[in-house]
């Protein structure tokens, strides 16, 4: 089961600030380039172009980010794309990403993998992380998202018990004699002034029942013109 | 002793149906059959809030007159009316009415 939940523009703005209040302390404690980011609602295609995954200490993939991270971020941080600066430019943004996901430790991981996180529904999010004219593209775990999305601040009315909801729900009762066994002979002959005898004791309280289902004894008696009953006992 | 026998085979068979049907009184098969009947003396409306504030000793109206038959039921369906009557410490209905 995957959750089906639309981001509203007020969900992806606080995303937004989320990462960028990140980004903009991780910018001033190391980049040399700054990083810009965008979060939206990505399209189908991005999913084709990811090949990283970042993990968390638990082996949940929180993103995959696109091949070109490293020369991006070395050029954030060192000014140069060369590959010498790859592994320190991997710990640095493992720290962003760490603080970004809240989480202890993130881990950059190469996976040859398809991720089935764009669905109709998903909340799947598309991170664009900028500096100057390069960029990457990360897209965020659509179950990171759902756990992360702000609480909400509306309150719903309260839910109603089933009870209440049953309320008005009408039933029409019956009032039986005990059941009583009878040859089909004896009904295939009744008449006008036949008597059927029951078993059915006189002192004996008749039952209340619903669709066959007895729920209480009752006494027979009458009201004004209407035949009436009194409850003498619950079954 | 040799006995020789040999496989039965069933024919195919296919409905052809022809004038004529079951003896009108094809219920005399059965007759010796009991089936469970029983006697509703009248009905009441109740929503499920006032099912649920029942109390014992509580009083309710049916919605049948105290003049009205009471209804004799074979499978949820009325099959004769009549009235009710005691006969030797036990109820009894004395029929009024039955289908033709």
């Amino acid at each position: 089961m995957k959750p089906y939940r639309l981001i509203n523009t007020l969900e992806l703005n606080q995303f937004n600030t989320n990462f960028f209040n990140t980004i903009d302390y991780w910018n001033q404690q190391y980049s040399l380039h700054p990083l810009t980011l965008n979060v939206s609602i990505p399209t189908k295609e991005f999913i084709k172009t990811q090949t990283w995954f970042v993990e968390d200490n638990q082996g949940q993939l929180l993103a995959c980010i696109s091949n070109d991270v490293h020369q991006f971020l070395n050029y954030s941080l060192f000014g140069e794309e060369d590959s010498c600066f790859n592994s320190c430019s991997e710990e640095l943004f493992m720290l962003l990403l760490s603080q970004a996901f809240n989480t202890d430790f993130c881990l950059l991981n190469k996976i040859n993998k398809e991720v089935d996180w764009l669905y109709p529904g998903s909340t799947c999010l598309l991170v664009h992380l900028y500096c100057n004219a390069s960029s990457i593209s990360m897209l965020l775990n659509p179950d990171w998202v759902y756990q992360n999305l702000p609480l909400a601040t509306k309150t719903n009315p309260g839910i109603t018990p089933l009870e209440d909801g049953l309320a008005e729900k009408s039933l029409i009762l019956s009032l039986e004699l005990s059941s009583m066994s009878i040859p089909i002979k004896q009904l295939m002959d009744l008449q006008i002034g036949d008597v059927i005898a029951t078993d059915h004791g006189c002192s004996r309280p008749m039952q209340l029942a619903h669709k066959r289902k007895t729920f209480a004894t009752a006494e027979l008696g009458k009201t004004l013109e209407n035949k009436s009953v009194i409850i003498k006992e619950f079954v | 002793m040799n006995i020789s026998v040999k496989k039965v085979v069933l024919a195919e068979q296919q409905s052809q149906i022809e004038p004529g049907a079951i003896n009108k009184n094809y219920l005399g098969l059965v007759n010796n059959i009991e089936v469970q009947c029983t006697v509703r003396i009248g009905t009441l409306n109740l929503t499920i809030a006032q099912l649920r504030e029942l109390k014992l000793g509580q009083a309710l109206h049916l919605c049948e007159h105290t003049d009205e038959p009471v209804d004799i039921l074979l499978h949820n369906k009325i099959i004769a009316r009549g009235e009710l009557m005691s006969h030797e410490q036990h109820f009894a209905v004395q029929i009024t009415e039955v289908c033709c």
